[in-house]
């Protein structure tokens, strides 16, 4: 009755390997932690979407820290260890999850526009965000300003807090509340203009 | 799209918009957006969407929020981390998700078929535990786990084994947060969190009445769902931890989730050999909870824990002593107590308030080593906390005044407080008890009166007697009342210490004497509160007052309790440690050796083995011997019952038996006493002993201290700040960081923050960061609070002088660049008062200091209402004496302070020195008193003229002159004064000399004051030719020195300084080589001290033209300073230019970081100029050239002009 048999145990000194191979400079540690990460969570994920019931729902969250355990085990990896760790996480989320809703909708349909029904979102999230369109204005958020855009992914697809958020990014909270409160503004109207061209 | 610029703007102003109300908002754009239209268009888009934003990206993709994983991850924090995955079918239960995993397994939400179809909370125990034994026990206990039905409590439903065999529990399913994490999330407040656990505790009791221990009370066991809107805590897992085994989950090394469960475990709980574990230890848990409710952490650190075996982190935990509540919350390095206070809705300050007193007791009081001090149950508990909520007085701890009053605020206050209500109490209470005295004393006569009729007519009633024993009574609780009053005065027990203070002591003060002429005790009480306040206010000399006369008094008593006795001594003791001149130590050995006394009264033997600390023989003994001899003493303390944990009971012996066995149980008083005797062979040997003995005796002495359930005084604090500098110099900076701050904490409460002694409690943090590598915060801690305090008690001050030794052992250690931003006025005046007076005559940067040297001198000397405390001394006869200086004191007291009439002065001053040579001889002793009290008097005074200076000076030496082994600075000073008198040149060598004499003889000649004064009368010798004498006396000196302190010490080094001086004006500076070379080979050879290396270096570099030998070895000590900070200073390169060698002088200067010592850019516009860069040391010389120079820079500057003008030639 128990599938712990199936999931391979984490390597121990995974964390740390990583965690010593990667330079300070921030985005290229966060690309090379970027596949370990991913890696896991989409593992996880499929299994989990193929266990869960209709009327269920998965939660990304678990999902998360569960990578989490695998890839960094029981040790803190200290902030920067976390913040490697949420940055990656939030971007491999973000790409997981744009990724299953893409197949869905072409299989669905293979129309330009892009719109999902709700129904179809279940088993991953009840958000009714809309997440392909997100992803879209995320894009743009991010060629014009990182900072804001690794906050909402990490906001948004890791579910830190806004403390925590801050933490990672290693700015005060007045600020992460700041810009939260401006970015929702700049994206929602942004994912406006996406769905009605 | 925008550019930057205007994006940033856009988004500025989109931060101001949102707050604008929406009628104004057109008035805004007007006003920003004003010619504009495309910012104007995205302003007003972004408005609208920030509108119907409300739900747009509010929830992640996720359904509940996490917290992020804390570098000391607990079993609570990391419950989501789900380790196993999740099994489909236990038993009859379907599984649906994983919620949890603790100590013991982990938890599921399950759904129950049949009967009803409900769901479930299902708890699967780890899988090395004895499932067939588990299962038995539980069944043992089933009957009585059915008797439990409350609200609070969630029941368990069944139990079974997997088809693995694992045990397993199912329980009511309760949907909710743990109690902790409930809290954070919404920001409970403090009341909030203790009529949760309040709602915890009955629960808790509720099981006890049924004979069921929890034994595993933690956060993630107690959930709190809202219902009906109002949060509800639920107990789960109750007979779970009982059914498993208390311990056998920490069988196996402590991984996170033990470690977790130890953190709430009782110490009798928590030690194997122990199976006597009753409901107080669940009163311990819940003592926990609370903690970690009320501060946001957990009590004792658990830092290093990890992968220790269970006993080992049983005995770290054990060896913690409990910090209370508000000192942990004051401790907190602020990026973490900020967000916790905020969490509780309350500002940092507010919240350590709020913890301080009741809230403190009650944690204490549950937490309590030994259970015999706990609450009794947890419905104790529970009462105590609802009478916390009811601001009723708590059971927990004393019943303070101080509880007493802040209740009686927090009850009576509306709206807003301020500190304003108690000043008004105090005052109030002031005015009252004066009439409340007169009051009493009234009665008084009346009850006497009354007895002595009752005692002669026989015939009196009986009624009559009661009536008069009623009166009788009456007086005393009036007397009472003004004590508290007093008590109420002092800041240790008010909440808002205030100026006023003083109207209310000085009130007191002026009663005490004629109201109490036939109550001696009373006078004595009176007097030691009043001292104690006075005390606790800095003002050391009303309280010397108060507290000698309450000493005397209280020693011609036969009746006095020898507590009393001894209180009053150590508190004059202390109060002469803070004074200027004052020798403590025969007051201190004498209130040791009361505490001693104390101790014996219940526990001779303790005694006996303290006596000899206080006998100063004690230096003899070998530090091994002493050190073996505190460790048994220590052990010994330990062993006294009432602290410590208390020996397990076999669990058959009836609950009264420990406290049969308790035997000489040393009472709070007596505690305290033995850790006060710790502190006087602390005191006592430190200074001649190594730093590990009197780390001991100080560890012990708090240990004391901190067992006692409000230790939170001054006391404690004071025994913190002295170990924290032992610490700080036996490499334990950390724990001396902790304990500095603690300290911190408990002076600010009772003190206003800019206190000398907050403030010197500071600068030994910033001792402490210092050690700990934190230059940049030790730098501002230190100077900040070396200013504070010069300012508060002037330089000169003993507070003052250790605040600038630690400054100036930073400033070594931290290199050139420190010494640089350092202001050059506080460096002067930390390296020495001295050095400074003596610089001040010489040099133009340290002129500019005088006025603030004489105004600092002037609050240091002049502590206001010392006169007013004198006056009483002066009888009727004196009348005239009396309002002179009377008159003089209200000059003084005028508003705006400096702006009175210096020809009004002058009157006022010689109307007193003519009142008292017409009315007291020059050798009576309050002729004395009067000298003090212009003393007192003048130094606020810039504006007073010279002549009265002079007068006031004459007045002290002809009066006190006689008796200046008392008071030697103070006639020193007067006859330097009056050496200083250009009318009385004639007499100026004479004074100097007597001078000179006063304190050669009080403080012998290689003190620091009288080598100052030694080189003010070599000055004026020089002055008047002759040199060869003055050259002679100052090598005498200097070799002295030399002998006698070695040529390391600091006053050997200012004994060179005047030598260089005098070489400096004979014109001859190159004779000074000799000397200085023996100061450099000494301090090359001995020291690791950059700073004065540095510092002497520079006297070999000064002259254009130096001893070559000798700056070679200024050379040495530059390199040799420069290795030691890691930073290239200017003295290696200036040194090398002075031998011939600019070339490597430009290379060595291209290391050195610039800054702004006029000294650097002198001798790189010297290079410059030898390198052939003319506009360069044209440039250097523009720059110095700018600055005020002093006579000590002027020769240099002027080699400097030289080397530019041969250039331009």
């Amino acid at each position: 009755m128990s599938s712990a048999s199936s999931d391979p145990e984490p390597d121990p000194r995974l964390v740390s390997r990583v965690l010593e191979a990667v330079p300070q400079d921030e985005g290229r540690s966060a690309a090379e932690f970027l596949p370990l990460v991913y890696d896991e969570l989409r593992r996880l994920a499929r299994s989990r979407l193929a266990k869960i019931g209709p009327g269920q729902t998965l939660q990304a969250t678990a999902l998360v820290h569960e990578a989490w355990l695998r890839v960094v085990g029981d040790e803190d990896p200290g902030w920067q260890g976390r913040a490697h760790f949420f940055g990656a996480a939030a971007q491999a989320m973000r790409n997981i999850l744009v990724e299953q809703y893409r197949s869905k909708s072409r299989r669905k349909r293979d129309a330009k526009r892009i719109e999902l029904q709700e129904e179809e979102l279940e088993g991953i999230t009840r958000s009714p965000t809309d997440v392909l369109l997100l992803d879209e204005a995320l894009n743009r958020l991010e060629a014009r300003d990182r900072f804001k855009a690794r906050l909402v992914m990490l906001r948004f697809f890791t579910g830190l807090s806004m403390p925590a958020s801050a933490e990672i990014l290693g700015v005060p909270l007045t600020r992460v509340e700041r810009e939260w409160r401006f970015t929702r503004a700049w994206l929602q109207r942004e994912v406006e203009g996406i769905r009605l061209p | 799209m925008l550019d930057p610029d205007r994006q940033r703007k856009l988004e500025e102003l989109f931060q101001v918009a949102v707050t604008v109300p929406g009628a104004e908002l057109p008035a805004f754009f007007a006003r920003h957006c004003a010619g504009d239209d495309e910012l104007r268009r995205e302003l007003q888009s972004l408005l609208d969407h920030d509108e119907d934003t409300r739900d747009f990206l509010q929830s992640p993709v996720v359904e509940s929020p996490v917290s992020l994983p804390a570098g000391d991850s607990t079993a609570d924090e990391t419950t989501f981390l789900l380790r196993h995955s999740i099994p489909e079918r236990v038993g009859r239960y379907h599984v649906l998700d994983k919620i949890g995993a603790g100590g013991m397994g982990a938890v599921y939400l399950a759904e129950q078929q049949r009967p009803v179809r409900r769901r479930v909370a299902l708890k699967i125990v780890r899988a090395e535990m004895d499932g067939e034994r588990v299962l038995e026990r539980f069944e043992h206990e089933r009957q009585t786990l059915a008797m439990m039905d409350h609200p609070g409590i969630a029941g368990i439903l069944d139990a079974g084994t997997t088809n693995s065999g694992r045990p397993f529990f199912v329980m009511e399913y309760v949907p909710g947060e743990s109690i902790t994490d409930h809290c954070e999330l919404h920001r409970a407040r403090l009341d909030e969190r203790v009529a949760l656990l309040a709602k915890v505790c009955d629960a808790v009791q509720h099981a006890h009445q049924k004979g069921i221990v929890h034994r595993d009370l933690k956060p993630s066991n107690v959930i709190v769902a809202e219902r009906d809107g109002a949060p509800e805590p639920k107990v789960i897992d109750f007979g779970i931890a009982a059914s498993v085994g208390s311990r056998r989950h920490l069988g196996s090394g402590a991984g996170a989730d033990a470690i977790g469960t130890l953190h709430y475990m009782a110490p009798e709980q928590a030690d194997p050999a122990n199976l006597d574990v009753d409901t107080r230890a669940d009163v311990w848990s819940l003592g926990v909870l609370a903690y970690e409710l009320l501060v946001g952490v957990l009590p004792f650190r658990t830092e290093g824990l990890r992968g220790k075996s269970s006993e080992e982190a049983r005995r770290v935990l054990a060896e913690q002593a409990l910090l209370p509540p508000s000192e942990r919350a004051a401790a907190l390095p602020s990026h973490e107590a900020e967000p916790l206070a905020r969490a509780r809705r309350l500002s940092r300050r507010r919240w350590i308030r709020a913890l301080s007193g009741d809230l403190d007791a009650i944690v204490a009081r549950a937490m309590a080593r030994d259970r015999r001090e706990r609450y009794a149950s947890a419905s104790e508990l529970a009462a105590d906390l609802r009478r916390y909520l009811a601001l009723e007085p708590v059971a927990a701890g004393r019943d303070t005044l101080a509880g007493r009053v802040s209740r009686y605020v927090r009850r009576h206050r509306v709206g807003v407080l301020s500190g304003g209500l108690v000043a008004l109490a105090v005052v109030a209470a002031a005015a009252t008890s004066s009439w409340l005295m007169l009051e009493a004393r009234a009665n008084e006569r009346l009850a006497r009166h009354a007895m002595r009729e009752a005692v002669h007519s026989k015939e009196q009633a009986e009624g009559d007697r009661r009536l008069a024993e009623r009166a009788f009574r009456q007086a005393d609780a009036v007397r009472r009342f003004l004590l508290e009053t007093i008590s109420l005065a002092d800041p240790r027990m008010s909440l808002d210490p205030d100026m006023k203070l003083e109207t209310v002591l000085d009130l007191a003060g002026e009663h005490v004497g004629e109201d109490f002429r036939d109550d001696p005790e009373g006078e004595a009480s009176l007097r030691h509160a009043l001292g104690r306040a006075f005390h606790s206010i800095g003002e050391p000399a009303y309280a010397e007052l108060h507290l000698r006369r309450a000493l005397q008094l209280r020693e011609g008593l036969l009746s006095t309790p020898l507590e009393e006795l001894h209180a009053t001594t150590r508190l004059l003791a202390q109060v002469y440690l803070e004074s200027d001149g004052r020798d403590a130590r025969p007051t201190l050995r004498q209130a040791a050796r009361l505490a001693v006394e104390l101790v014996a009264r219940s526990d001779p033997d303790l005694a006996a083995d303290l006596e000899p600390l206080v006998a100063t023989d004690l230096v003899a003994v070998p530090d091994a011997e002493l050190r073996a001899r505190l460790a048994d003493l220590r052990e010994r303390l330990r062993r006294v019952p009432g602290r410590a944990d208390a020996p397990a009971a076999a669990p058959a012996s009836p609950p009264g038996a420990d406290e049969a066995a308790a035997g000489s149980a040393l009472g709070s008083a007596q505690r305290l006493a033995a850790a006060d005797v710790l502190d006087h062979a602390a005191r006592v040997l430190g200074d001649r002993r190594g730093r590990a003995v009197g780390v001991d005796l100080l560890d012990a002495a708090l240990e004391l201290r901190t067992a006692e359930l409000l230790a939170v005084d001054l006391e404690l604090a004071d025994t913190r700040g002295r170990l924290a500098d032992l610490l700080v110099e036996h490499g334990d900076p950390e724990r001396a960081e902790a304990l500095a701050r603690s300290s911190i904490f408990a002076y600010e409460r009772v003190l206003p923050p800019d206190h000398f002694r907050v403030q010197l409690a500071r600068s030994r943090l910033g001792g402490a960061l210092a050690a700990a590598g934190r230059g940049d915060r030790a730098h501002a801690v230190l100077t900040d609070s070396h200013a504070s305090i010069v300012a508060a008690r002037g330089p000169f001050s003993p507070a003052a002088a250790e605040a600038a030794a630690r400054l100036v052992r930073y400033l070594d250690g931290a290199g050139p660049a420190a010494s640089a931003n350092a202001p050059r006025a506080t460096l002067d005046r930390s390296a020495s008062a001295n050095a400074l007076r003596s610089e001040r005559d010489r040099d133009a940067r340290a002129d500019a200091l005088r006025p603030e040297l004489a105004a600092a001198l002037a609050r240091v000397r002049n502590a206001p209402a010392r006169w007013p405390c004198r006056r009483a001394a002066f009888g009727a006869d004196l009348a005239p004496l009396v309002e002179a200086l009377d008159r003089l004191d209200e000059l003084r007291r005028t508003p705006g302070e400096d702006a009175s009439d210096p020809a009004e002065l002058s009157a006022a001053f010689a109307a007193v020195l003519e009142a008292r040579r017409a009315h007291l001889p020059a050798d009576a002793p309050l002729a004395a008193l009067v000298a003090r009290a212009l003393v007192d008097l003048l130094p606020g005074r810039p504006e007073a003229p010279a002549a009265t200076r002079c007068d006031v000076a004459r007045e002290v030496v002809d009066v006190l002159g006689e008796r200046a082994a008392e008071l030697p600075e103070l006639v020193a000073e007067a006859l330097l004064e009056l050496a200083a008198d250009p009318a009385e040149e004639a007499r100026r060598e004479e004074r100097l000399r007597r001078a000179l004499s006063v304190m050669r003889d009080a403080r012998g000649p290689l003190d620091r004051s009288s080598l100052w004064v030694e080189s003010r009368l070599a000055r004026s010798l020089w002055a008047r030719g002759r040199h060869a004498e003055v050259e002679a006396s100052l090598v005498d000196t200097w070799l002295a020195c030399r002998d006698e302190l070695g040529v390391s010490h600091e006053h050997c080094a200012l004994a060179l300084t005047t030598l260089r001086d005098h070489f400096a004006d004979a014109g001859r500076p190159g004779d000074l080589a000799p000397y200085l070379r023996e100061h450099l080979e000494g301090r090359i050879a001995e020291d690791v001290n950059a700073e004065r290396l540095r510092a002497l270096a520079w006297y070999a570099l000064r002259p254009a033209s130096f001893d070559p030998a000798v700056v070679e070895l200024a050379l040495l000590a530059g390199r040799r300073a420069d290795a030691l900070t890691g930073v290239a200073s200017w003295h290696v390169p200036a040194a090398l230019l002075r031998l011939g060698r600019p070339a490597e002088a430009d290379d060595a200067l291209a290391a050195v970081r610039p800054t702004d010592d006029p000294r650097e850019w002198a001798f790189r516009g010297l290079v410059s100029a030898a390198r052939g860069r003319p506009a360069e040391a044209r440039g250097a010389l523009a720059r110095l050239e700018a600055e005020p120079v002093g006579p000590t820079l002027g020769p240099l500057v002027a080699e400097v002009r030289a080397a530019v003008g041969a250039e331009r030639r």
